[in-house]
């Protein structure tokens, strides 16, 4: 769930319908998607993705239900809401895990080998993105709004660039994705690559704190929408046609040419 | 201005490239390719240490090391296409495993576990391949994955009968 808490939010809630669509058109978007992925039962192949939209949807019902009861602190939403990031921020990681070894996910080796790899990555990328956020606000430290932020888009950075692996992973082994598991990538990638710089226009001023806001809660509306939209994607059966089955029967055929050559 | 640009540049490249993969798979099918003919005899010839130790002894320090890089390079182009092999075969077994019967799915995730070793395989082997030509007298490439390679080929060939059958 992304939304401004810098201590605007009871003023804005109370005065822009607009903002208030967009914190709660999203997460009810959220209940359609796992209602997709329950019906057809895609919660099986995505469980820590499905496992997060709970989370999220779980996350909201407390924020929001917060934000209506005046007696409740500033800084008790506050912690409610770093809290509600922090577990964000970990299911995302576990989802790109999910991603990464949905390919290798009957090879239990395999799998370990990937998941070394994630974690090697994970920590070279963690560096490199300390560096790149330290050298972009080294120019004016004075500007981040707030230093969890730093945290936030170094992680925010990891996530891109572990995505991007995870695309090239299925494109080194010649796969083809599964179209929720596209629909994650793309929508996570989209919050994850937009929220650095939009958090940058809030903290140099280049544009005004609320309306980055929208944005940034705009962006997250449209990852659900692509969430929903590739959940309910079908996905093509993987052996469709008599043809294809065909084509698997030349496999014989590849192999005694193989046989031959090994002859000659 | 300057912390802006490269964030806004970032995150434009990322989000190209993320167009540009969404774009890749879905523009892809899962049509299944045949697989390219690899002349094992030849790659093993090209990789065997016998036949190295041959060169090294009748050639010159100067000679063996062009003609090792000569042989290298055909050997990792042997391996390419191995490789391109080994993902169409990941294909297939993918492809088998979601086949009703439950033995047939199995013989196919074997196929996929292998070919997916046997890619992984190929893509050491070729970083292997890579840092061998910059020093040919110090180390020789190993001709294992062609056996790797046969060992995939003829499990996929069994496919077909359980397929029919």
């Amino acid at each position: 769930m992304i939304h401004s808490w810098d201590g605007n939010f009871r003023r804005m809630n109370s005065t822009s319908f607009v903002w208030l669509y967009l914190w709660t058109a999203p997460h009810v978007l959220l209940a359609a998607v796992v209602g997709v992925m329950m019906w057809n039962r895609r919660y099986r192949a995505s469980p820590i993705f499905f496992g997060y939209l709970l989370f999220e949807m779980l996350q909201f019902c407390v924020l929001f239900g917060m934000s209506r009861l005046e007696p409740v602190p500033w800084s008790t939403y506050q912690q409610m809401y770093l809290l509600g990031r922090a577990g964000s921020i970990a299911f995302r990681f576990a989802i790109i895990q999910e991603m990464l070894e949905a390919s290798v996910a009957h090879c239990a080796s395999l799998r370990r080998t990937t998941a070394r790899f994630l974690r090697c990555a994970a920590a070279l990328l963690a560096v490199l993105a300390a560096v790149f956020i330290g050298s972009v606000y080294s120019w004016s430290i004075r500007e981040m709004v707030f230093p969890v932020y730093a945290i936030n888009h170094t992680l925010d950075i990891v996530q891109c660039g572990l995505l991007t692996l995870v695309f090239l992973w299925h494109r080194f082994l010649g796969l083809r994705m599964g179209p929720l598991v596209v629909g994650i990538a793309l929508g996570m990638g989209l919050v994850a690559g937009l929220e650095p710089l939009m958090d940058a226009l809030k903290d140099f001023r280049i544009m005004d704190a609320q309306v980055v806001d929208l944005l940034q809660m705009g962006t997250y509306h449209v990852s659900v929408v692509v969430w929903l939209y590739f959940a309910s994607v079908r996905q093509q059966k993987e052996v469709r046609s008599d043809s294809e089955v065909a084509s698997l029967l030349d496999a014989r055929k590849w192999a005694v040419e193989l046989g031959r050559l090994m002859s000659l | 201005m300057i912390p802006i640009v490269a964030l806004t540049a970032t995150a434009v490249l990322f989000l190209l490239f993320l167009a540009v993969q969404v774009w890749w798979q879905s523009a892809n099918s899962t049509g299944i390719e045949k697989l390219s003919p690899v002349d094992l005899e030849a790659f093993r010839n090209l990789t065997d240490p016998e036949e190295e130790r041959f060169l090294r002894a009748n050639l010159s320090a100067k000679e063996f090391r062009r003609i090792q890089r000569t042989r290298l390079r055909a050997a990792a182009m042997y391996i390419s296409v191995i490789s391109k092999n080994a993902g169409r075969l990941v294909v297939i077994g993918r492809s088998v495993s979601a086949h009703p019967d439950a033995e047939t799915a199995a013989v196919g995730l074997d196929v996929v576990h292998r070919a997916l070793q046997l890619k992984l395989w190929c893509s050491l082997s070729l970083l292997k391949l890579n840092l061998t030509a910059i020093w040919p007298t110090l180390m020789s490439p190993s001709s294992r994955i062609a056996d790797h390679y046969l060992n995939v080929t003829s499990l996929t060939a069994s496919l077909p009968k359980k397929l029919a059958a």
